[in-house]
């Protein structure tokens, strides 16, 4: 489920272009998009948010997980989307792990309640 | 770094006499027969359904499918607090009472979609609806079968037909884990699938590191292995009368990501792999012989599910619930602490990534070896002392079988 309507921190507003595309709220939203997005997009992604990574932590730390703002939450939602693509990057060249069982026979659910 | 514990040279089989050393044939993954006998060893052992922090809350239930027990289990949190397990089967006309799977919900009863017959969480039966049309209903001894149901160490076990106590069950294992894994623990991600292989393939995958250069070779490429332990050796094998543990490596000269060397920053220790276990705190049952480069312990319990500690206090849980011969639901739970902010989530996040992609790189070549088996071009898997966990798998499970047999003959 994309959120057309995502607003970041005013302090991370130079992320928004990303989401349209990678804001999603679920697990497996944000796998099936990592495994099928262009290597190149996973690549900006990675290399856009990277840097800043630690300003990220610093701003989202004090916030309770179960009750963040929802610009908070949006940009925890993103910050998620840079976990996944940090394998593509780091590890595989590649936009999904090579030869593996197909992403999509992997059912995704969340037992915790927590995001 | 530290230097390489002699015990990874040392030959496990030398130490486990009984074991013997011919090939196992590949009959015993394809042959419906030998399945049918598994499905009493199935009914008669203990399962690991879960772990008490699934279901924390009066009224929290969660339900599994087990065709191979031919039924399905609702597990619940009584009013007592105390679980239960039962048929999902009301007893008027045996029509299924929870239908969505795996989930956990709450509920203050259980209400069957057919008429309306209505169980509390102790699984009475507490309303009929037009109950004076029934001549002889006595709801006293209309309330859902149960199934028995034990814990240890956290984990939820039931059993179809119990034979044993569940303390005997565990054996060895039983008092070798002091309460370790009575923490703040969440499963904080869950991934199943459908897998066309047959359950105990799909398990000897994870029993053995000998295929992790390999397998792992684009995933976990200094994660584990070391220059002196290139293979991917064992630190340490234990046989049991039933289960089985193997204490795996990590690589205390791992360099650590760009991304790992930042969130590292802001969590209590490394993000990976998960040296620095505090060594003096760990139970009897866990790297057993407290090598200070374990990675993590993996416990099979007999006959197919295994647990995982980890050096920084993660634990996976893995079932291979048999379908059929050649049909598998493999599913895996991770367990860590409630994370206290965000960047423990996001370490959270960024490890079950690891997992399930290292774990399709296991899935991957399941289903074309079950395929190979049945093409007959291959008799018998032959099994390095590596592999011994695989094949100490084989020998319980025939032993088991042979015993149940002559037991129910006596």
């Amino acid at each position: 489920m994309k959120n057309e309507m995502t607003v970041l921190p005013p302090e991370f507003s130079k992320f928004e272009p990303f989401c349209n595309k990678w804001c999603l709220r679920t697990e497996r939203e944000r796998y099936l998009a990592r495994a099928h997005a262009p290597y190149s997009e996973l690549v900006t992604l990675y290399e856009a948010m990277l840097p800043h990574l630690s300003e990220i932590i610093t701003y989202l730390n004090p916030f309770p997980l179960t009750a963040m703002p929802e610009s908070a939450q949006n940009l925890m939602y993103l910050t998620f989307s840079l976990m996944e693509a940090t394998h593509a990057v780091e590890l595989w060249k590649q936009s999904d792990v090579p030869d593996a069982f197909a992403p999509e026979r992997i059912e995704i659910r969340l037992a915790g309640g927590i995001i | 770094m530290g230097t390489i514990d002699t015990s990874i040279l040392t030959r496990f089989a030398d130490r486990y006499p009984y074991m013997d050393a011919e090939p196992i044939p590949v009959e015993v993954n394809i042959s419906l027969s030998q399945f049918e006998k598994e499905r009493e060893v199935f009914r008669q052992a203990w399962l690991i359904v879960g772990r008490i922090e699934d279901i924390p809350n009066v009224g929290d239930f969660f339900v599994k499918e087990l065709p191979i027990l031919r039924t399905s289990v609702i597990v619940v949190r009584g009013r007592d607090n105390v679980l239960r397990a039962f048929h999902n089967t009301c007893q008027h006309r045996g029509n299924k009472l929870a239908t969505r799977l795996g989930h956990v919900r709450n509920a203050k009863g259980f209400s069957c979609s057919f008429h309306g017959w209505t169980y509390d969480l102790q699984g009475q039966l507490v309303i009929v609806p037009d109950e004076d049309q029934f001549a002889n209903l006595d709801k006293s001894k209309r309330g859902l079968r149960p199934v028995s149901l034990g814990e240890w160490e956290g984990f939820i076990f039931i059993s179809a037909n119990p034979r044993e106590t569940l303390k005997e069950w565990l054996g060895e294992r039983y008092d070798q884990f002091d309460g370790y894994f009575n923490k703040d623990l969440r499963c904080f991600a869950h991934y199943s699938a459908n897998v066309g292989v047959n359950w105990k393939i799909f398990l000897d995958a994870f029993a053995e590191g000998y295929h992790v250069p390999f397998i792992h070779g684009k995933t976990l490429p200094d994660a584990l292995m070391t220059e002196k332990n290139p293979l991917c050796h064992m630190l340490n094998i234990e046989l049991y009368k039933r289960h089985r543990v193997l204490s795996a490596p990590a690589n205390p000269a791992y360099e650590p990501s760009p991304i790992e060397k930042i969130i590292s920053k802001y969590v209590d220790g490394p993000v990976f792999p998960a040296l620095k276990a505090r060594l003096d705190t760990l139970p009897p049952g866990i790297n057993s012989n407290k090598d200070s480069m374990w990675g993590f312990d993996l416990n099979i319990i007999f006959p197919a599910s295994y647990f995982a500690p980890w050096a920084n206090g993660m634990l996976l849980v893995y079932h291979f619930w048999p379908i059929s011969v050649d049909e598998t639901r493999w599913e895996v739970c991770l367990y860590w602490n409630e994370p206290k902010n965000a960047a423990e989530r996001l370490n959270q996040e960024l490890t079950s990534k690891m997992t399930i992609s290292v774990v399709r790189e296991d899935l991957s070549s399941l289903e074309t070896t079950q395929e190979t088996m049945l093409s007959g071009s291959l008799e018998s898997m032959i099994l390095s002392d590596q592999e011994i966990a695989v094949r100490h798998g084989y020998t319980v499970l025939e032993r088991f079988i042979r015993e149940s047999k002559e037991g129910s003959a006596s």
